[in-house]
């Protein structure tokens, strides 16, 4: 098998040589041809064969001074344009709304604003933190009067805790989110942020605002759930780990009760032990004597002076009869009281 | 307490020479069964029930009854009688002319308990004599019967004597610890009220003794 491989190699080895030998040389310039195509400012493989350079691009006189780019050009692009109209601000800010979808320019179609309403209410069945979507045109900015943490603080410090969201139509980038303040001792600020930041890469993945936005809510319900399973976790961890330390205090009270009793009722017990032993051990041996005479007693009647009957010297005493010969009826059934004379006939 | 005829069941009155209603006496179970006088052992198994281990069983259970109650005896008969009813006439008859062989001279039959099994007519009866006559009943025979019965339905003779010979010695074990305390109660069955405190013997007589 090796010779085959040897021999092989050897075979390839020597057909590239016969190759290498057969290939036909690289092309070489006639020089008046070469002269003439330089003059026309082009030299086909010029600059990789020959050592002719390339005549240079024309550099501008005076090159366009653009200078660095401002942080407000940076932002640009991000930077919304225009302020939530103030008549809206009221239905958006003044108080805990009614509804889980906030959308006072009715920047929703009916239908889609339907849908998340359905969504946000069902969310509010299965979960105890409700989530609140206020909805914002792309270029819309909050008023700088209008904080998200005062907003929770103001409207959600009381009743169920409560997750808020401010959510820019076609820019789920910008959303925003606020908890109401029972929550942050729960659910620590990363895992907030890490919610936000997951429902805003499911909205990206979307096209259309509204799936965008439907995107972005399913994906926060999901993350609230996670955050509800944690915490039922750690608060059943933390009630486990309590009834464990309370079992072992009481135990440790326990042994150290009974420690402390036997402590006290040693040399009692000491001093007791044999003379209770040596009383327990007769009061056995009595109890068996008792049984053992009970077992073994011996029964005597009082004799009367009975006077025969039925001319029998001995015996008169009639018992009873009865016949085993049926399974089926029970002895008193079967319990013979018919005179001899009568069965007879 | 109540005193029947063997043969017609009826009751009778103390000391009745015979029945007043069919005349029954023991001449005429004489008559009936032969008036010969028979020497038994205490466990008769003519019928041939038992087989040679059961009788052992059985005669030792035998023995242990007189141990406890040393004023009586047990014997158990066997064979084919004929019809039923003739088990009491013939329980009595038996009780009155047999000697048994195992028991001491001064042990009278009147101090027996004679436990009669017919294996023909698939009937067995018990009869009692005159020193139990206070202290037994019909009931408590058919008591001791009744506890025998389920085993000799399936044929096992045997555990159904040890059984009807165990719930006698309980009856006469209670018997007798109530007649120690209060032995005006039986003595009145037999007599009439005037002569119960002359005829009873001192309530000593009823003990309770260790072996």
């Amino acid at each position: 098998m090796k010779r085959v491989l040897w021999l092989a190699v050897a075979a390839s080895l020597v057909t590239l040589h016969v190759a290498a030998r057969n290939t036909a040389p690289l092309p070489t310039w006639n020089e008046a041809e070469r002269q003439t195509m330089e003059k026309s400012g082009w030299l086909a493989g010029g600059q990789i064969l020959g050592s002719g350079a390339l005549p240079d691009s024309p550099t501008p006189a005076h090159p366009l001074d653009l200078g660095a780019p401002t942080a407000a050009d940076l932002a640009a692009d991000q930077a919304p344009a225009t302020p939530v109209p103030e008549q809206f601000l009221t239905a958006y800010f003044d108080a805990r709304p009614e509804s889980f979808l906030i959308d006072p320019q009715g920047l929703l179609d009916p239908h889609c604003a339907d849908g998340q309403r359905a969504f946000l209410t069902a969310h509010a069945a299965d979960s105890p933190i409700d989530l609140f979507v206020y909805v914002f045109a792309k270029e819309q900015e909050i008023p700088g009067e209008v904080r998200g943490e005062e907003l929770a603080e103001r409207c959600f410090a009381t009743g169920r805790p409560a997750m808020l969201v401010y959510y820019f139509l076609a820019a789920p980038q910008r959303a925003m989110l606020y908890v109401s303040p029972s929550l942050p001792e729960l659910i620590s600020p990363i895992e907030q942020r890490r919610a936000l930041q997951s429902a805003i890469t499911q909205a990206t993945e979307k096209s259309a605002q509204t799936e965008q936005l439907q995107a972005f809510t399913a994906e926060m319900a999901r993350r609230i759930y996670r955050m509800e399973q944690l915490l039922h976790g750690i608060s059943g961890d933390a009630d486990e780990a309590k009834a464990a330390q309370t079992r072992a205090a009481k135990l440790a009270k326990k042994s150290s009760s009974m420690a402390e009793r036997w402590a006290r009722w040693r040399p009692l017990v000491e001093q007791l032990a044999i003379p209770g032993l040596l009383l327990g051990g007769m009061l056995a041996v009595l109890l068996g004597i008792i049984v053992w005479r009970r077992w073994r007693a011996i029964y005597r009647f009082p004799e009367f002076a009975v006077e025969p009957r039925l001319g029998g010297e001995h015996a008169a005493g009639v018992g009873a009869v009865i016949s085993f010969a049926s399974a089926d009826l029970p002895p008193a059934s079967q319990r013979n009281q018919v005179a001899e004379f009568l069965r007879r006939a | 307490m109540v005193m029947k005829c063997p043969r017609c069941v009826q009751k009778i009155h103390r000391a009745a020479a015979a029945c007043p209603h069919c005349g029954f006496t023991l001449a005429d179970a004489d008559r009936q069964f032969g008036g010969r006088e028979l020497r038994l052992r205490c466990l008769a198994d003519t019928a041939g029930l038992l087989r040679r281990e059961e009788r052992e069983r059985v005669s030792a259970a035998l023995d242990e009854f007189r141990q406890r109650f040393p004023q009586l005896f047990a014997a158990i008969y066997t064979g084919a009688l004929g019809e039923a009813a003739h088990l009491r006439s013939f329980g009595f008859w038996l009780l009155n002319r047999a000697s048994f062989a195992e028991l001491p001279p001064e042990t009278p039959n009147a101090a027996g308990i004679l436990l009669t099994i017919d294996p023909v007519t698939k009937a067995a009866g018990m009869t009692f004599g005159y020193l139990l006559d206070p202290f037994l009943e019909e009931a408590d025979t058919f008591e001791c019967l009744s506890r025998a019965h389920s085993h000799w339905l399936e044929g096992r003779y045997a555990d159904g004597m040890i059984k009807a010979l165990d719930q006698l010695g309980w009856v006469l074990r209670k018997r007798c610890l109530q007649a120690r305390h209060h032995p005006q109660r039986f003595a009145r069955k037999l007599l009439p009220p005037s002569r119960v405190a002359a005829k009873a013997r001192p309530p000593s007589h009823a003990r309770e003794d260790s072996p």
